[in-house]
């Protein structure tokens, strides 16, 4: 067979990758943490009580737009599109979580009082909680996770806090502020929790 | 299969250096097929988890007898020794198991043997344990609850071997000590309704115990031809034991910290096993 030939041959798959272009490297686009949520159940048994907190930046932030691949001709086929070139990284890291009860929860956390030692954290992977503390002290680890492997596709973090005190109280409810690493601080409180006793 | 078919052909293509041998009386390899039966006296459950409760020779729990089958090398020296190899499968093609022995004779009838043994058990489905002891949690996660354990041991054994004509007959009376290879293994556990988790590890522990495994082999000459000959062999073996396994139990509540350590120490019990199989073996003996 001919030299000829065989380009003849591969022209096509050439023009194919011409085409198509290829992906971009995937390059952090950093964020602010801005405002925040948590998520409650409402109703819930007084030993299984959860936070959901979630942290995100509330300036529209579109990375997709910016996507700057090159194709001609047709669209690119669904099986070859690229992963999302850009993904977020916060800015800030959490330096400290301080959690304080309106209601009463048992002798040891009045309505009113801080109840952040109460609280655990629970890292990705783990199956056992970790002490607040120590829960923030890995934010720094975590956002640099971020940086180098981890690609979000949305500008946000979650994390979810576990209550290791039973609540006596029918209600449980919580205000939560965040700390971050810029001096800045978010707050928020949750729904109302209505316990159901078991 | 392709290991056994290996040592297969080794060993046959070996006949031949063995028969020229000036050290060699004989040597013989055999093949084998048979049944096994595991006999645990079961303890009442308890407040601790008794892993030798859950003791099989199979990895899906107790069953009554299981078939299995081996190979053995069996090489005897001019200068009253000789040495025994064998290995056997455990309810499968795949050899798990075996035994090496040295044995050593003052005369053609009286012997002693000393050698190292390997038997392969299950430890299954112990999860039930607690499953049933802890109502109040489920269980997340298990991870390896069954557990390929060995048995490992030496044994000592006072020897008897009887010839006569075609028919041959070899009893041993071992007596040693052999416990289970320690492992480790977690549980993974959350409480129904609450927030609360734990992980139980245990380490269990290698406790040499007592025990006695008489053995016999009985074989008769079918065929012979030049220096070799063949024949049909029946073999048998029953272990007697009480056995315990002892284990660190760690518990970690809530957090990997604070945990608490327990040396749990289960009851003895009578751990017993015999073994039963017909074979062919293949002898060779030196022509000098």
């Amino acid at each position: 067979m001919k030299i000829r030939n065989i380009l003849v041959m591969l022209t096509p798959l050439l023009l194919l990758e011409f085409c198509i272009g290829s992906c971009p490297d995937p390059q952090p686009v950093p964020f602010n943490y801005t405002g925040m949520e948590t998520f409650v159940p409402e109703i819930t048994f007084p030993g299984e009580i959860s936070v959901k907190i979630r942290l995100s930046d509330t300036v529209p932030w579109e990375p997709w737009r910016e996507r700057g691949l090159a194709h001609f001709g047709f669209p690119r086929a669904y099986g070859l599109t690229c992963e999302d070139p850009y993904f977020p990284v916060p800015n800030q890291i959490i330096t400290g979580i301080q959690i304080k009860t309106l209601h009463h929860i048992s002798n040891a956390f009045p309505a009113l009082s801080d109840v952040s030692a109460g609280f655990y954290g629970l890292e990705e992977g783990g199956f056992l909680f970790v002490k607040l503390n120590d829960f923030i002290g890995n934010q720094a680890n975590f956002r640099a996770r971020l940086l180098h492997h981890e690609f979000q596709s949305r500008p946000f973090s979650e994390f979810r806090l576990y209550l290791r005190e039973r609540v006596e109280n029918p209600t449980a409810r919580f205000v939560i502020q965040v700390a971050l690493s810029d001096g800045s601080s978010l707050v928020d409180t949750t729904r109302a929790i209505t316990i159901t006793p078991n | 299969m392709t290991r056994l078919l290996f040592v297969l052909l080794f060993s046959i293509s070996s006949l031949g250096v063995f028969s020229q041998n000036p050290f060699i009386v004989r040597y013989s390899f055999s093949g084998f097929f048979g049944q096994r039966d595991l006999k645990i006296e079961n303890l009442a459950a308890g407040q601790n988890l008794n892993f030798v409760n859950y003791m099989s020779f199979l990895d899906n729990g107790y069953v009554d007898g299981i078939l299995y089958m081996g190979f053995s090398t069996h090489l005897q020296l001019r200068n009253g020794l000789d040495v025994d190899f064998k290995v056997f499968s455990n309810d499968d093609i795949f050899p798990t198991g075996g035994k090496l022995s040295v044995q050593y004779y003052w005369n053609n009838i009286l012997g002693i043997s000393v050698g190292l043994f390997a038997n392969p058990f299950f430890t299954s489905d112990y999860e039930n344990f607690h499953n049933f002891m802890d109502a109040k949690f489920h269980s997340a996660q298990f991870y390896n609850t069954q557990k390929n354990i060995f048995d490992l041991g030496w044994k000592v054994a006072p020897v008897l071997n009887f010839e006569s004509g075609r028919f041959f007959a070899n009893m041993r009376f071992n007596f040693g000590l052999s416990g289970f290879v320690p492992f480790t293994n977690e549980i993974y556990q959350e409480m129904i309704n609450s927030n609360f988790r734990r992980i139980v590890r245990y380490e269990t522990k290698y406790n040499k115990q007592f025990f006695m495994f008489p053995e016999v082999r009985l074989g008769l000459d079918v065929v012979n031809w030049g220096n070799s000959t063949i024949g049909i062999q029946i073999q048998s073996n029953y272990l007697i034991s009480r056995r315990s396994l002892n284990y660190t139990r760690i518990t970690y509540n809530w957090i990997h910290e604070n945990q608490v350590v327990e040396e749990i120490s289960d009851p003895r019990q009578w751990f017993n096993f015999w073994n039963i199989d017909f074979g062919l073996f293949l002898k060779v003996n030196s022509s000098r």
